[in-house]
């Protein structure tokens, strides 16, 4: 259950301000968010995106 | 959803079903009442409403000029993307990738309204000059998800599951602000009837009034209603009543008579007096003469002078313009507010005639009083219709405001006012029309309110509800309920709860709630229809219905022809208008005729094979919904006639309409089914609709009818027709004692299960899911009929019917932990909500970390005394940049560049990962304050765990994230505590999570029970439904059949055949055929003495789960004021111990068990009391002198310290041990000037608290 680490670990820089990847809710196709973009999928012009799921490894507690 | 299954039948091979299966169209109908009103209010209501508005006339005296305004061509749009189709980058794509049309799921994961486009056209016109014509935009309209509007109408399933939304959408409800809200129907007086009420109230209307009283009321093609009253009077005179705005106006019957009909008073006389039968007609003559005399008074000798009469004293209610005639404004009255069904004025003297008649024959005793609580009475306010009078009321007030708007210019400006200058009408309709209506609608069904003084509805709050997804059987129970009125609800008497005989068939009686809406919100039979089709030229449509009736036997009513006598003739009114009579004699064989053309009219649309039942506006349709009740003359009982209803918002349901062929030679008579009938609620009153019963049962082969009783005109499609779809589902519920069924309705709302398919589109507020759902092996033939198979919310359990361990009692159960473990009735909670940030003050983002300070970090809190119990992650909750490495070197861990705050589980953007843990009291999302640059809180509340499901950032067109929708997922397996019920209303709760070699298990097969039940459930509570489902899924299980368990129809002849059948299966099998079996104890290992019932039952899981409920605590948050435990779970507060609880401990003489609840463990205080003047309030601290400093003595509990400002006491202060509330009460009197003193005279001497 250890979630704390270091950002090298997630293989992101937050400093660097390189944006989030989200997913169009009607297309699918995938857009690269930066502070400030207009939320609004590039391809199709829809205007819901979804954050794509964690790369991270998951793990429940399956009790 | 698998491809090779195609777009139909999507539940299971019908192979190893066994039967074949109806096709899955019943569904679709369920919303039907919701959306065919909606239809009609958005192709033909709006046009009707504009077109019942009068245009509003004004005098400009100024300019000697008349004005006058009306509206034209209402339109709404369906719902878009408008920002999108504007948008310049998406130019060139428009026309192959963008969607441009706005779908509902758009509005449910957006938060926004699913809502279309609503323009109208002013009219303005000067001295009947040219019109000018200006275009409004009136705001975003709500539009009813698979109304005509709707983009999801006419999709197929496979389109509507590529649109993210269900494949068994029905749509019938609004989408506001995300939510999805649905207009309740509401029971209201049946339009076009005249009532025969007695009610005391009557009597205040002023001096010499009865109690006696006829109503009528009258609906316009607008589906606006306005009601007409009589009352009669006690020196036999008659006053007619009606309102305008709320406000009521009474007036001589006799006068609106004449205004109404410019006929002779002989003929008026004679007319009226033609109801009179078997000696009252003297009653009705002296009556008569009154009524006419009454008017010589004011010498109103002509038709006209009675309307020159009306029009002199209506002028400021009809808000007439000087210039008009009192003619004319008395004209306009009649028209406008009386009778307003009819067309024209002959017609109303008709129905006033036939009122005046009901209401002499009401209060000689010839006629019975009309029962307003019963459903023959009653029809439905739709939801199209009610929005239909709340737009009219907009466009009422508008013209009106329109009007003094104008008038007010003429007055103070009269310069400013340029009828030529278009932009003077122009600015003035924007500023009072502009985007007003649409924000209007969306109030009304987002809050139910009715802000309204024209419509004539008691009520003016809860139109409107949220229809909760908790579970598909509370989903479709929302669009089946009908309230009766919120004002019953204030109501102390029950009488309007009563179930009534004429509620058969319509209305469900199993399914209503216990509690303060029995009786009042009812559910809709399933296969009950609620007529919507209006004729699109009603006037054309009567003329056609009125031919169909001439041509059976009609003498067509005329103004010159006289009324014949009621002994010989009895009347018929075609939606509340007097249209001719039928003779006596021929009445029987008249209605019969229209019967059975009717029943024609059905069977040829159903062979035409349409695929809708009923086709919105078309004729045909219209036809088979006709209702004919004929009403015969009995003395003393109902007012005799033939009422025709055509209009919509009625309650029918279909029952096959029987013949007879008469006996030949030697043949006998011959009962035959001559097809299927629609029939309403006032006509089945009058009908003998047969039910199968134990003398003609239902076989296979149908009803024997030559078997029935000759006087059945009709016989009922089923037995159980009478039920809700929910009420249906019950297995067997005709072998269960009454209430059973009615709590298994309550709770089959309560399960957790299936609520819906779509769950990657769906942000509901509050979502449950049942993660094992199974098709339960006994079911009802409903089950298969209304697709509840794909939204299935129980699991088939092995229940064993013991008494074991204990922890089985009093509705407990005992479930098999590895049962459980494997999946029995897990669960999961999914809780979404939108999060909004203002991009003027914040912004969703990181907090860069500073370094971590170790000397500051918290302790883990998850100990005994915390403040709150809670649920913590295993080492406690961290800070920001810990890790284990850090702790293990026990030095400072540097940050790394880069690290912020929470990044264990937010991302970059201050939103979390999609799949990360949160846990109680961590921070969800991160938003950054932009003058500060830190984070706010924003902490996950409650005591659960929760795992971040989705997350939608949703676009508004601005620049970066200021709304995002966030969906959270908790588990909820079953844990101690937990409710469960089977499908006969009986719910337990689990006790213990047994292990599985601990159970009993059977002898043959070593089976181990899911479930213990107590036996003690059934002697009491006789759900032999539940004992029987049990052994005919164990028949079915070892069979692998479903088995049918539709109530009365599968018990044909006796209930034995049906044990018996089930226990032949069994013996077959290798079983016992009572369904018991040997079990041997998990614990002893010995058999039990008795042989154990063990089957199968379905059981649900509920949503009362202990993880909502439990409130625990040590110690917690205290009211600041009275230093008390708060009240609330949510908070962390304490459950009141209570003044019955204080009697009980008292009673059984436990003093210090009260001492420690009411004072130690609550508000413990010890305060200083000066022992000379009993002052508690007074006494303080000795300031220390000798220091030189103004400070009080901190430590130190010696009593010199102490002093009472009062009397200046400093020896006599004692410690007394006191509830704090108690020293506040007397700090509150001492400031209202009352002393309170405390007699510690003796309590002086012997010393007090010790400290």
């Amino acid at each position: 259950m250890n979630q704390g680490g270091t950002a090298a670990r997630y293989g992101y820089n937050a400093a660097t301000g390189e944006g989030v990847w989200y997913v169009c809710g009607e297309c699918g196709a995938e857009n690269k968010v930066k502070p400030g973009d207009t939320i609004q999928c590039r391809e199709c012009g829809y205007r819901i995106l979804y954050k794509k799921r964690t790369r991270r490894v998951v793990q429940y507690e399956a009790r | 959803m698998n491809d090779s299954r195609g777009e139909g039948k999507l539940m299971w091979n019908p192979e190893w079903w066994g039967k074949s299966l109806p096709p899955p169209k019943n569904v679709r109908h369920l919303a039907d009442p919701h959306i065919e009103s909606f239809d009609w209010l958005v192709t033909a209501g709006l046009e009707k409403v504009v077109q019942g508005l009068d245009a509003v006339e004004l005098d400009d005296n100024v300019n000697d000029r008349k004005v006058s305004f009306w509206l034209e061509a209402p339109e709404v749009s369906t719902p878009c993307w408008r920002a999108v189709a504007n948008d310049r980058r998406f130019q060139n794509k428009l026309s192959t990738r963008v969607e441009l049309r706005e779908f509902p799921k758009d509005c449910r994961v957006g938060g926004s309204t699913y809502g279309g486009d609503m323009y109208i056209d002013v009219m303005c016109q000067v001295d009947g000059g040219v019109t000018q014509r200006y275009r409004q935009y009136l705001g975003r309209m709500p539009i009813m998800v698979k109304s005509k509007l709707c983009h999801l109408r006419g999709l197929t399933q496979r389109s509507l599951i590529s649109t993210g939304e269900e494949p068994y959408e029905f749509g019938g409800y609004f989408i506001c602000n995300g939510n999805e809200r649905i207009v309740r129907l509401i029971l209201m007086q049946r339009r076009n009837y005249v009532m025969a009420i007695r009610r005391g109230a009557f009597k205040k209307r002023g001096a010499r009034y009865t109690d006696y009283g006829v109503f009528i009321r009258c609906c316009r093609p607008d589906q606006s209603a306005t009601t007409v009253r009589l009352f009669y009077l006690e020196n036999g005179e008659v006053n007619l009543a009606f309102s305008v705005n709320r406000e009521e106006y009474l007036i001589p019957a006799g006068l609106i008579l004449k205004a109404l009909w410019g006929t002779s008073d002989r003929v008026l006389f004679e007319s009226i007096c033609s109801a009179a039968v078997g000696g009252t007609e003297s009653f009705y003559s002296a009556r008569c003469e009154l009524l006419l005399r009454k008017l010589e008074d004011h010498s109103l000798k002509t038709s006209r002078d009675c309307v020159e009469y009306l029009g002199k004293n209506f002028r400021t209610v009809v808000d007439a313009p000087n210039s008009w005639s009192n003619y004319k404004v008395g004209s306009t009255l009649l028209r406008r507010y009386l009778f307003v069904h009819c067309t024209d004025d002959s017609e109303k003297a008709q129905v006033l005639v036939f009122m005046i008649q009901k209401l002499f024959a009401f209060v000689c005793g010839t006629c019975q009083e009309d029962n307003p609580d019963a459903l023959a009475h009653h029809e439905v306010l739709l939801p199209g219709h009610i929005m239909a009078n709340v737009i009219r009321d907009q466009f009422e007030s508008f013209l009106k405001s329109m009007k003094s708007s104008v008038e007010a210019d003429l007055r103070y400006t009269p310069d400013k006012v340029k009828y030529d200058d278009e932009s003077y009408f122009h600015n003035k309709i924007e500023k009072l029309l502009t985007n007003k209506i649409g924000p209007k609608m969306e109030y009304f069904l987002n809050t139910g309110n009715l802000v309204s003084r024209s419509i004539e509805i008691s009520q003016s709050s809860g139109f409107t509800i949220v229809a909760e997804k908790l579970n598909y059987f509370r989903y479709i129970s929302h669009f089946r309920a009908v309230h009766r009125g919120a004002y019953y609800a204030t109501l102390q008497t029950t009488k309007v709860r009563k179930l009534l005989p004429e509620s058969w068939g319509f209305l469900c009686p199993v399914h209503t709630p216990d509690g303060a809406p029995c009786g009042l919100l009812n559910h809709l039979a399933a296969k009950c229809k609620i007529t919507t089709s209006e004729p699109e030229d009603q006037r054309r449509y009567f003329q056609s219905v009125f031919r169909m009736l001439v041509e059976f036997g009609l003498n067509a009513a005329s103004e010159g022809l006289k009324v014949p006598p009621i002994s010989k003739y009895v009347p018929v009114l075609l939606d509340g208008r007097l249209v001719g009579h039928v003779r006596n004699e021929n009445a029987i064989a008249f209605v019969a005729e229209v019967r059975r053309w009717k029943s024609r009219r059905l069977t040829k649309l159903e062979v035409s094979g349409d695929e809708e039942f009923m086709p919105s506006v078309d004729e045909q349709g219209l036809d088979t919904l006709l209702e004919i009740a004929h009403i015969p003359y009995r003395k003393g009982e109902k007012y005799p006639g033939i009422y025709v209803f055509t209009s919509s918002a009625r309650m029918m349901r279909e029952v096959h309409l029987l013949d007879e062929r008469p006996s030949q030679k030697s043949k006998p008579s011959e009962r035959f089914v001559f097809g299927m009938e629609m029939i309403g609620s006032l006509e089945q009153t009058f009908l003998n609709v047969h039910c199968p019963d134990k003398y003609a049962p239902l076989t296979d082969e149908g009803v024997d009818f030559d078997a029935l009783d000759s006087m059945y005109t009709h016989s009922e499609t089923s037995p159980s027709a009478m039920l809700s779809i929910v009420a249906s589902l019950t297995p067997w519920s005709d072998f269960n004692q009454s209430p059973r069924n009615m709590y298994q309705c309550q709770m089959a709302k309560q399960t957790m299960g299936t609520p819906l398919l779509s769950h990657p589109y769906r942000f509901d507020n509050k979502l449950y899911r049942l993660n094992t759902p199974q098709t339960p092996l006994v079911q009802t033939k409903a089950y298969s009929d209304y697709e509840i198979d794909e939204y299935a919310s129980g699991t088939n359990a092995i229940v064993a019917v013991l008494s074991y361990t204990g922890y089985d009692m009093e509705d407990a159960m005992i479930i098999n932990k590895s049962s459980m473990e494997r999946g029995f009735a897990h669960g999961t909670m999914y809780k979404s909500s939108v999060i909004e940030v203002d991009k003027k003050s914040a912004s969703f983002g990181v907090e860069k970390t500073r370094g971590v300070d170790r000397t500051r970090r918290k302790p883990p809190r998850n100990g005994f005394g915390d403040s709150f119990p809670r649920m913590v992650p295993p080492g406690g909750l961290r800070e920001a940049g810990e890790n284990d490495e850090g702790e293990d070197q026990g030095q400072p861990e540097r940050p790394s560049p880069g690290d912020y705050k929470d990044m264990d589980r937010i991302d970059v953007d201050g939103l979390p990962h999609v799949g990360a843990t949160i846990w109680p009291g961590q921070n969800q999302y991160s938003i950054i304050n932009n003058s500060n640059k830190r984070s706010q809180k924003n902490l996950l509340k409650g005591e659960e765990v929760a795992v971040v499901d989705q997350v939608a950032v949703i676009g508004g067109g601005s620049k970066g994230i200021d709304k995002v929708n966030l969906k959270m997922r908790y588990n909820r397996n079953p844990v101690i505590g937990d409710k469960f019920a089977s499908r006969a209303g009986q719910k337990g709760i689990l006790s213990y999570l047994y292990r599985d070699i601990d159970m009993p298990w059977c002898e043959t097969t070593g089976i181990r029970p899911d479930i213990i039940f107590n036996p003690h459930g059934f002697p009491s509570r006789m759900t032999i439904g539940m004992i029987l489902e049990s052994l005919a899924s164990k028949a079915g299980a070892l069979r692998g059949e479903f088995k049918d368990a539709t109530p009365f129809a599968t018990a044909r002849g006796s209930n034995k055949d049906l044990i018996k059948g089930f226990g032949e299966e069994l013996l077959g099998c290798g079983f016992h055929k009572n369904g018991t079996e040997k079990l041997i104890s998990g614990i002893t290992g010995e058999e039990m003495e008795a042989e154990i019932y063990i089957g199968i039952v379905y059981y649900q899981r509920l949503r009362h789960m202990v993880s909502d409920k439990f409130q625990v605590r040590s110690t917690g948050p205290i009211n600041s004021q009275t230093k008390q435990p708060v009240k609330g779970r949510k908070v962390g507060g304490g459950i009141r111990f209570g003044e019955m609880e204080r009697d009980a401990l008292i009673a059984h003489g436990c003093s210090y068990l009260t001492y420690d609840r009411l004072h130690l463990s609550s508000d413990y205080f010890i305060g200083d009391v000066c022992l000379k003047c009993g002052q508690l309030v007074t006494t303080t601290r000795k300031p220390i002198v000798s220091t030189g400093m103004m400070g009080y003595r901190s430590t130190g509990d010696n009593q010199e310290m102490y002093s009472c400002l009062l009397c200046g006491n400093d020896a006599e202060i004692k410690k007394l041990a006191l509830p704090y509330v108690f020293k506040y009460l007397v700090t509150e009197l001492a400031s209202v000037n009352i002393k309170c003193v405390l007699d510690v005279g003796r309590y002086g001497s012997r010393g007090g608290v010790k400290h």
